[in-house]
């Protein structure tokens, strides 16, 4: 009986790679209560099912008794089953590290062929991360040590054994995340400040509506420096929702917004925040349809930049969606190149450079094929763009200042970048 | 085929589809191809034939994995109007399977198709015929029979073509309106058997195929083909056909199969030769097929035999069917499982031939041995086998068999096992003694698998045969004593015991404390429902020896316990029967031995019937041909593709209904001059219960309503426990019967549930009527409305003042009504109720006249019908007041939904205002099973009915009953008979002077969500005039047999 002091069980009763196909790649059961056939429901009502609606699109699923986490990684599905009131956001968690780790090993690729090429490894890395279906927290750091890629000289094994050896000392240390003794010819620091924009506009002719607006922001930090630094970054106060890496020290943050730390060695992700208020938007977007009789359309999209005029957009993408029988399309662009692309069943228009404050319109006569019988009208999903804009920032998030200390006190070279982007799907209009 | 593997790009797009390793990537090239064919349909440019050829061939592909492309219809139609084989082809092929036959889209085909259909290029004629053959509906069908007809009837076209031709011609027949009448048999008699004389085997299958579907709804017009087939079967058997038909040494296997087929659709043939011819082929065929090692020839070869065996069987020669079951016998004893289950099912269907029973009881050890067979499909079929060829004369043998088979037969068909060995019991019981024995072991081995309906039957048996009762009561005992304790086997011992252990014990044989002991062994384990039965036991013991110290003090002692326990019912039981027990006198009166039973049909005969109707399922994984005639009119009014040779009556289907509407008008006049003299019927009386005997005001002690209460509750009890609403309904009429006062001493003793028992009436009703009954009688017809079921009883409880009598014979009226279209249905002091029907098919219009005969105004008129499972009524509105002197027509449209043993009934109330009495009662409709039947739209030869009727199997669907001195005359029954809607049969039974033979259609359905069902019905009268007359029925629907028996026994006598 699980009453209210019922334990959430924090256990996966399986876990499966399994291809775009179907296929189980890896599979390793790790309950008795878990069936060999259960991945098959899998293929059967996620992989291979035809439904769209949102519950069928849910990553968390249940078929049976048994409950299913998923997600897609690339091509490949990682996908938990568990039998028991599991945590199912720890899961979902667990399962994003895992793809993050055998990135890191792999060359920052994950996919069907990486699996397949890497079998030996991945089961490694799960006998390391997995006890019994209990996740392990493990830094990437000692892993790097424990678990051994490649042909290994014994040299370098006695070196790793050794290493493996203090491993404990050192993870249970001050600074578990740094090793000592680190030195660089060159110090340097990197910091970039991505930013994505999430936009969602209603089709309102005249009075666009902003219906959604978010953006997510990351600080990623790259640093090669020798010893044991301190780094001090000052930020202005337009933050909300922050999250940090753990090398932080969050006492100062809290009482000093500053934000102080001893940084791992390399790249890693210093902080992510969330920002939903005083975001300007990079573009505003106009788009008309006309549809005239059963085979014609007439699409008329404007798009404008809003951001200063020294700066420009790249790889600008506008996709604007068309019914699925159309045949052809005939363009007039002020900028850029477009096409009709029956794959994803929208015009395509790119412009490799936007300048800002600019204004480019696209007019586009769709024709359409005719069809025997009468269809569900078109159902005009919304249009949407991506783009990147390198040195801006939607939610006015800046870096004030980023110092280092280190008792040697070395010079330190120091590059701040900043990047605005949507990926496609997220920057959207209604039509 | 050669040109598809030419287009290269078709073949990439297929090799880049099979590439692909998930679903999206396949989506994405299959919406890039589509993308691109869109643009070459939409452009301006002219494809060129290769094109238009490669696109269509890839939208097909495309169509096939499952997307959508509707925008290449046009282009495939385009196709099929183009010059080339190969655009044709492709054409034809996408159509077919872009479009259904529903497709409004066809119609732009229809006009290319029809000339392609009369061209000259044999491959254009082949591509039409077949893409008609596939996608054509009843559209295509009313367009195109006439070419294709054409086609076939030209003896000019190659036989590739012809052999097309017919089947699409039998396709085009399918789809066609059932009512179309597409070939003329006059026509198409002579013209099928001109073409049957075709060398070419192809043809010939093909053409024999036509002739199968066309015989199969009607032979008529058709008999001139059945010498040729004889011919060409002749032929094969003398392998004078080109090596290309020869398989495995036997000529044309499937030709020689679907002409064996055909010859079963027709009577046998009348010309000597021919039949001796055929007769001479049958046998050939049965002689000489010794098994060989090759499994494919074994197949051919029995594959021709099973057909040869029911050609001989509708040969009706003896000698060709001992050789067949000779020969199915050899087929028992292979080890092969298919060749001994088709063996067995085809030894079946000899062993319904009367004339070879015997023979195949002969191998009756080899069927035995099957039922020990490893393959369950085998085991079922052997006991199928096994009750089909049972008879009086080694009925004792076969159920001794499958008694002690009944211990290994597993659980899957154990229940129909002891089902089947109880019928076969109580069918051919040679003896009592032997009955009650086997029925008592059966039900000890039987377990679970015992139905109520087994103890109801032997319980009825023993009850009506006096000389049964010790010996069945001793039986029970020493049954108890070796152990089995099943529900059912203590049910029935319990009762048995109860009625007549006190007597075996008075014989000195087993004393009553024994039984006593022995049963109440089983008390504690037994159900709630067992229990109450075993109670009432125990009382009858207690009141047989009261002397019995030893018997009284443990009977006490349940009693004692029971009536603290928490069932209601039991509890109350045990309380009242311990009252009774004190007052010994009373006791007595109360417990008396339970009456005769009167003769109804056979309670397992029923649920065998009803198991098999659950069963259709597995008929229909038999062929469809080899149906019993059951549900033959359903399929072949649905356009089934292969409807099976229809009972009697061919051609029963389409059309009757109209013919039948139009002979309703005249059968009304026919009617009115047959009326037979009334005479007062004991059955469905229903005055039987609404005379009680008036003794309202005897003021009973509470002594005496207690005992006068479990009275009824001992015979009601034993009668409610028989098992299921259904089958308890039925038996209520003895019971009320026998105790007219008990619903009187109701409400002055407050034991409510007892009557409730058997009439499933709400409790809290029981309980406020009696206490409401004497001053508000308004509320009581209120109740009466409401509650049709519990109406009768309370209504004359209530009708304190004084109950209103009818004044004259309502038995006598509804008698008369049984045959007339008008007429009063009842009458009182202070109303008359006259009725007029019209028949049209399923459906009566009634019109009820209510007429106030008294001078005040009668108040609360209630007219209601109770909803029957049989039947769905339409009511018009019923005023709630009726003036003096003055008449209201309520209109009443009965349609009758299925065959019905009980006559529907209305319920009637109202009240007089003056002198507070109140009438509540059913008024029994006059619908009885005859009102809906019609004579069948064709003339039934003779010969075809004696076949037909011989076909019928037993009980339940041929059932005969005398009827004694009371049968009229041949003459008046030769009268009555089409009044009625039979078609009397004028050359039948070689014109002796006292039989008759007739045949009607009895319909019902139509409404209420029901199918319009016609179901053929053949009747026998024998013996007229004379005092040995019977009256046989037979339909393919058991209670329609039953039904319309009934109908004609009530209406005849």
């Amino acid at each position: 009986m699980a009453g209210p002091l019922a334990v959430c069980n924090e256990s996966l009763g399986a876990l499966y790679f399994i291809n775009g196909r179907g296929d189980v790649l890896i599979q390793r059961i790790y309950r008795d209560d878990i069936e060999r056939n259960l991945a098959s429901a899998f293929r059967s009502h996620v992989i291979n099912s035809r439904e769209t609606d949102a519950a069928s699109l849910a990553p968390v699923r249940q078929f049976g008794d048994a409950s299913y986490v998923y997600l897609r990684a690339g091509n490949v599905y990682l996908l938990a089953i568990t039998k028991r009131n599991s945590n199912a956001l720890m899961i979902m968690q667990f399962l994003s590290r895992l793809v993050d780790l055998v990135r890191a090993y792999c060359q920052g690729e994950f996919s069907e062929d990486v699996v397949k090429g890497n079998f030996v490894l991945i089961y490694e890395l799960l006998d390391e991360v997995l006890d019994h279906g209990y996740p392990q927290p493990r830094l990437l750091l000692l892993l790097l040590v424990v678990v051994l890629q490649g042909w290994v000289t014994p040299a370098t094994k006695k070196k790793r054994e050794a290493e493996a050896a203090n491993a404990t000392l050192q993870v249970t240390g001050a600074v578990g995340w740094r090793k000592e003794g680190l030195r660089y010819k060159k110090n340097e620091v990197f910091l970039d400040v991505i930013e994505n924009v999430d936009m969602l506009m209603s089709a309102q002719a005249g009075r666009p509506l902003v219906l959604r607006c978010e953006v997510q922001g990351r600080l990623v930090m790259k640093a090669f420096l020798s010893g044991m630094p301190d780094i001090k970054l000052g930020l202005n106060d337009k933050l909300e929702d922050v999250t940090f890496h753990p090398c932080v020290n969050l006492g100062r943050f809290n009482a000093e917004k500053v934000v102080s730390f001893v940084p791992p060695d390399g790249e890693f992700e210093l902080m992510k925040y969330r920002c939903t208020e005083g975001i300007t938007l990079p573009f505003k977007a106009v788009a008309l349809i006309q549809e005239h009789g059963r085979t014609r359309l007439d699409v008329t999209v404007k798009v404008k930049s809003t951001f200063p005029v020294k700066l420009f957009a790249t790889n600008m993408v506008v996709l604007v969606p068309v019914p699925d029988q159309t045949a052809r399309a005939s363009f007039n662009i002020t900028a850029g190149k477009a096409k009709y692309d029956p794959k994803r069943h929208a015009l395509v228009w790119k412009l490799k450079k936007f300048p800002g404050e600019t204004e480019h319109t696209l007019a586009a006569s769709v024709e359409l094929i005719a069809t025997t019988r009468d269809k569900k009208p078109w159902s005009r999903p919304p249009l949407s763009m991506s783009f990147q804009v390198p040195m801006h920032s939607a939610s006015g998030v800046r870096v004030q200042y980023l110092k280092v200390w280190e008792k040697s006190s070395y010079k330190v070279d120091k590059w701040v970048r900043r990047l605005l982007r949507a990926n496609p799907g997220d920057y959207e209009v209604r039509l | 085929m050669a040109r598809i593997q030419n287009i290269r790009g078709l073949k990439a797009y297929i090799q880049d589809i099979r590439n692909c390793s998930t679903k999206e990537q396949e989506k994405e090239r299959v919406d890039k191809e589509l993308g691109k064919i869109r643009k070459k349909y939409t452009s301006d440019k002219a494809m060129t034939a290769y094109d238009k050829r490669k696109y269509m061939w890839k939208l097909l592909y495309t169509r096939l994995l499952g997307y959508d492309v509707d925008f290449g219809v046009k282009n495939a139609s385009d196709l099929v109007a183009a010059s080339g084989y190969a655009e044709k082809q492709v054409g034809y092929v996408a159509c077919s399977v872009f479009l259904n036959e529903k497709d409004e889209f066809l119609r732009l085909v229809i006009n290319s198709v029809r000339n392609d259909l009369i061209s000259r290029n044999e491959a254009f004629q082949c591509l039409a015929l077949d893409f008609i053959a596939n996608v054509g509906g009843s559209e295509f069908s009313q367009l195109l029979t006439g070419d294709v007809m054409n086609v076939l009837a030209n003896g000019a076209t190659r036989p590739v073509v012809r052999k097309k031709a017919a089947l699409c011609l039998l396709r085009l027949l399918r789809k066609a309106p059932p009512d179309a009448e597409i070939m003329q048999p006059e026509v198409w008699g002579v013209r099928l058997a001109t073409m049957l004389e075709e060398r070419d085997m192809g043809v010939l299958l093909g053409l024999s195929t036509l002739l199968l579907g066309v015989a199969s709804r009607s032979y008529e017009g058709y008999e001139a083909c059945v010498p040729r087939i004889v011919r060409i079967l002749e032929r094969c058997k003398q392998r004078d056909v080109s090596q290309d038909y020869t398989y495995y040494g036997l000529a044309s296997t499937w030709l020689q199969v679907k002409c064996l087929r055909v010859l079963q659709y027709f009577p046998p043939p009348e010309e000597p030769a021919v039949r001796r011819m055929l007769a001479d082929i049958v046998k050939r065929i049965l002689g000489g097929s010794e098994p060989v090692k090759n499994v494919n020839k074994n197949n051919a070869v029995h594959a021709i035999v099973f057909e040869a065996v029911a050609v001989a069987i509708s040969l009706e020669e003896p000698e060709l069917m001992a050789m067949g079951v000779a020969l199915l016998a050899k087929f028992l004893s292979v080890r092969e499982p298919n060749l001994k289950y088709l063996a067995l099912e085809n030894m079946a269907r000899l062993a319904e031939v009367p004339a070879v029973v015997d023979t195949v009881n002969r191998h009756q050890k080899t069927i035995l041995a099957c039922l020990r067979d490893g393959d369950v499909s085998i085991r079922r079929r052997a006991l199928d086998l096994l009750f089909i060829m049972c008879t009086p004369s080694n009925s004792a043998e076969i159920v001794d068999e499958l008694l002690s088979y009944l211990t290994l037969a597993d659980y899957s068909m154990r229940e129909e096992l002891v089902l089947k060995t109880a019928v076969l019991a109580e069918r051919f019981l040679p003896s009592l003694e032997w009955y009650v024995d086997s029925m008592l072991t059966l039900m000890e081995r039987a377990g679970d698998s015992a139905i109520n309906d087994l103890w109801h039957s032997v319980v009825q048996l023993v009850t009506n045969n006096p000389q049964l009762h010790v010996y069945a009561a001793r039986r029970c005992a020493e049954a108890l004593r070796r152990g089995a304790s099943y529900e059912v086997f203590v049910k029935c011992t319990g009762y048995i015991l109860g009625e007549y252990g006190p007597r075996l014990a008075a014989a000195g044989e087993v004393p009553l404390l024994e039984q006593f002991k022995l049963l109440q062994e089983r008390f504690v384990a037994a159900s709630p429902e067992t229990k109450a039965l075993l109670l009432t036991v125990y009382e009858k013991f207690a009141v047989a020896e009261p002397d019995n110290a030893a018997l009284k003090v443990a009977v006490d002692a349940v009693l004692e316990r029971y009536a603290a326990t928490l069932d209601a019912e039991l509890a109350q039981r045990a309380v009242e029967y311990r009252g009774l027990t004190t007052r010994r006198a009373v006791a007595a009166a109360a417990v008396q031995p339970l009456p005769k039973w009167e003769k109804r049909t056979s309670l397992l005969l029923r649920r065998l019937a009803e198991k098999e109707g659950e069963d259709t399922d597995e008929a229909r994984e038999r062929p469809a041909w080899m149906n019993l005639p059951d549900g033959a009119e359903d399929e072949a009014a649905g356009g089934a593709s292969a409807p099976p040779p229809s009972l009697g009556l061919p051609g029963t289907a389409p059309g009757i209904a109209t013919a039948a509407a139009n002979d309703a008008a005249d059968l009304l006049d026919l009617l009115d001059f047959s009326d037979t003299p009334p005479k007062a019927n004991g059955t469905a009386s229903p005055g039987a219960i609404a005379s009680p005997a008036a003794e309202p005001g005897a003021h009973a002690t509470m002594g005496v309503a207690l005992a006068a209460a479990t009275a009824p509750a001992t015979v009601m009890d034993l009668l409610s426990s028989l098992g299921s609403p259904g089958s308890a309904a039925p038996q209520q009429p003895p019971a009320a019967a026998a105790n007219p006062f008990a619903p009187e001493l109701l409400p002055e003793v407050a034991s409510p549930p007892v009557p409730a028992r058997a009439a499933p009436t709400p409790p809290p009703a029981a309980v406020v009527r009696p206490a409401a009954a004497p001053a508000a009688a308004a509320a009581t017809v209120m109740v009466a409305a409401d509650d049709p079921f519990g109406a009768d009883v309370f209504a004359a409880a209530a009708a304190g003042p004084a109950p209103i009598q009818p004044v004259g014979d309502v038995a006598a009226w509804f008698h008369k009504l049984c045959t007339a279209s008008s007429g009063i249905l009842y009458e009182d002091q202070y109303m008359q109720v006259g009725i007029k029907s019209q028949v049209a098919g399923p459906t009566v219009q009634l019109v009820l006249f209510l007429g106030n005969k008294h001078s005040e105004a009668l108040q609360q008129v209630v007219l209601v019908a109770p909803p029957s499972p049989a039947f769905a009524f339409q009511m018009g509105p019923v005023p709630q007041q009726l003036e003096p002197k003055k008449q209201v027509q309520v209109s009443l449209s009965a349609t009758c939904l299925a065959p019905f043993l009980a006559t529907p009934a209305v319920q009637l109330g109202y009240s007089v205002p003056g002198t507070g009495q109140v009438l509540s009662r059913s008024l029994d409709l006059p619908l009885v099973a005859t009102k809906f039947c019609a004579p069948p739209p064709v003339e039934v030869p003779a010969p075809v009915f004696a076949q037909r009727w011989q076909q019928v199997a037993g009980p339940p669907f041929k059932l005969t009953e005398r009827l004694g001195g009371a049968a009229p005359a041949k003459a008046a029954a030769e009268a009555l008979l089409p009044a009625l809607g039979f078609r009397v049969l004028p050359a039948m039974d070689g014109g002796s002077g006292d039989a008759l033979s007739a045949v009607c259609v009895f319909q019902c359905g139509g409404a209420g969500g029901t199918q319009l069902r016609q179901v053929p019905c053949m009747v026998k009268l024998e013996g007229l005039g004379t005092p040995a007359a019977s009256l046989a029925v037979a339909t393919a629907d058991a209670t329609g047999t039953n039904a319309i028996k009934q109908a004609l026994k009530l209406v005849v006598t």
